[in-house]
């Protein structure tokens, strides 16, 4: 085989290999898309937002490190569930981070050695705790939080009516130059207070969901407590 | 002699504009939708940390400083501290606390400064400083807190550093802006 046939093989793989890829993605955003259709029938905003609300003491008062990270691999899977993305790298180097960073301030006893730098057990332990809380809530935040959830009030109003603003942005974009973001910008602000604002439309939150989508979510908060309190069960299992 | 009558909220101005209540509640909720707007693209660039942010979101509420009454410049800064959180699914999360924090320490001090000093005395740049400032030192402490513990000593300075660049790039566009923009112009108080 020459080197010019050798090269085209390789290349003909490499665009198999990308085809492949770009296979699979486009299956997986289709999951997904199926998968947020579904909770879009079965959850409105306001449930979940509930849900979320009271899955969080479960996660927040939770003493227990080993339990915690149980309960964030149970957010994680809701994310999963409710049709959004989790990114594995993100959250490794963020949490990757915040431990490095607390293990800066050592105490406790000493695990390793890592040259001068002593890896000690309290300041691991304390690293691991805030980087599961952080990422744990964020999880549980994109779990819960939609954003057509609509809040009461006067506020709620006023926030409801900057919602439908940005999606005009949204659609009028193309009007912000690159070369001339500024007039672009100025233009379109002018052009958006002279409009009228579009009544509020008949969003997700007017469709009529089923009962079932209640008991999911009663389901999903239930999973999140039973969690917290497994480790206390176990040990009292085992003390009888 | 002919008056000119007042218009009543949601009535039309002479000009056909909306009235001054009104006028006030449609550039509230423009500006929001601009921090929002803003949010979604700031929630797409990488960052070490996620309340670790730019900034650029607070830009129209860096244009409000001077078109909008007190109440209505917090009311922004409410709308920008819970849209931004229900546009990145933050709501829960030591993020909310984070930007809440960040939000309102630098929206007060840096109303303060324009209004206290007045417009010819400190321009945006240096608004924009200061209110980057006073974000990054309430996150720091909160990160003291939650994330870091003793260590935010340590992220303290690259984050501050980042704060001061962050707040004269944004101060410059607001000046650039304000410059040449109609819209503010006519809502100039």
């Amino acid at each position: 085989m020459s080197a010019r046939d050798e090269t085209a093989a390789g290349s003909d793989r490499r665009a198999k290999a990308r085809a492949v890829r770009a296979e699979r993605a486009a299956r997986a955003a289709e999951r997904r898309g199926r998968r947020k259709d579904a909770a879009l029938r079965l959850f409105s905003s306001r449930a979940l937002f509930l849900a979320g609300i009271a899955a969080m003491p479960a996660f927040l008062f939770n003493p227990s490190l080993e339990s915690r990270a149980a309960q964030f691999f149970y957010f994680w899977a809701l994310v999963v569930a409710v049709g959004k993305r989790n990114s594995a790298v993100l959250t490794l180097a963020m949490s990757a981070g915040i431990v490095a960073f607390n293990l800066f301030v050592p105490y406790g006893a000493v695990l390793a050695t890592l040259g001068p730098f002593p890896i000690t057990e309290g300041a691991l332990r304390s690293g691991l705790e805030k980087a599961l809380t952080l990422e744990g809530l964020i999880l549980l935040s994109r779990a819960t939080i939609r954003s057509d959830l609509r809040l009461p009030g006067r506020f709620g109003a006023v926030i409801g009516e900057s919602f439908r603003y940005f999606e005009l942005i949204s659609e009028k974009k193309g009007m912000v130059d690159r070369k001339d973001p500024i007039g672009g910008i100025d233009a379109l602000m002018v052009a958006l207070s002279d409009a009228p604002l579009p009544a509020a439309a008949d969003g997700p939150e007017k469709i009529r969901r089923p009962a079932v989508g209640i008991l999911v979510l009663a389901a999903a908060v239930a999973g999140a407590w039973a969690f917290a309190f497994a480790p206390g069960l176990a040990a009292a299992l085992t003390r009888g | 002699m002919t008056t000119n009558p007042t218009p009543r909220p949601g009535e039309e101005a002479p000009s056909g504009l909306p009235s001054g209540a009104d006028r006030d509640r449609r550039t509230v909720a423009l500006l929001g939708a601009f921090c929002l707007f803003l949010s979604t693209i700031e929630y797409m660039i990488p960052k070490p940390l996620p309340f670790m942010r730019i900034g650029i979101a607070n830009l129209p509420l860096m244009l409000a400083l001077d078109v909008l009454p007190v109440p209505g410049f917090f009311l922004l800064a409410a709308i920008k501290v819970v849209g931004q959180a229900l546009v990145t699914g933050s709501l829960f999360s030591y993020i909310f606390l984070f930007s809440a924090a960040g939000t309102f320490a630098s929206a007060a001090l840096m109303l303060l400064l324009r209004r206290g000093l007045g417009r010819d005395r400190i321009g945006f740049i240096g608004t924009g400083t200061v209110g980057a400032m006073a974000s990054n030192l309430s996150q720091v402490a909160l990160a003291a807190v939650f994330v870091f513990g003793e260590s935010a000593k340590l992220v303290a300075p690259p984050f501050l550093a980042a704060g001061v660049v962050t707040g004269i790039a944004l101060g410059w566009f607001c000046e650039a802006f304000a410059e040449r923009s109609a819209w503010y112009k006519a809502r100039l108080r």
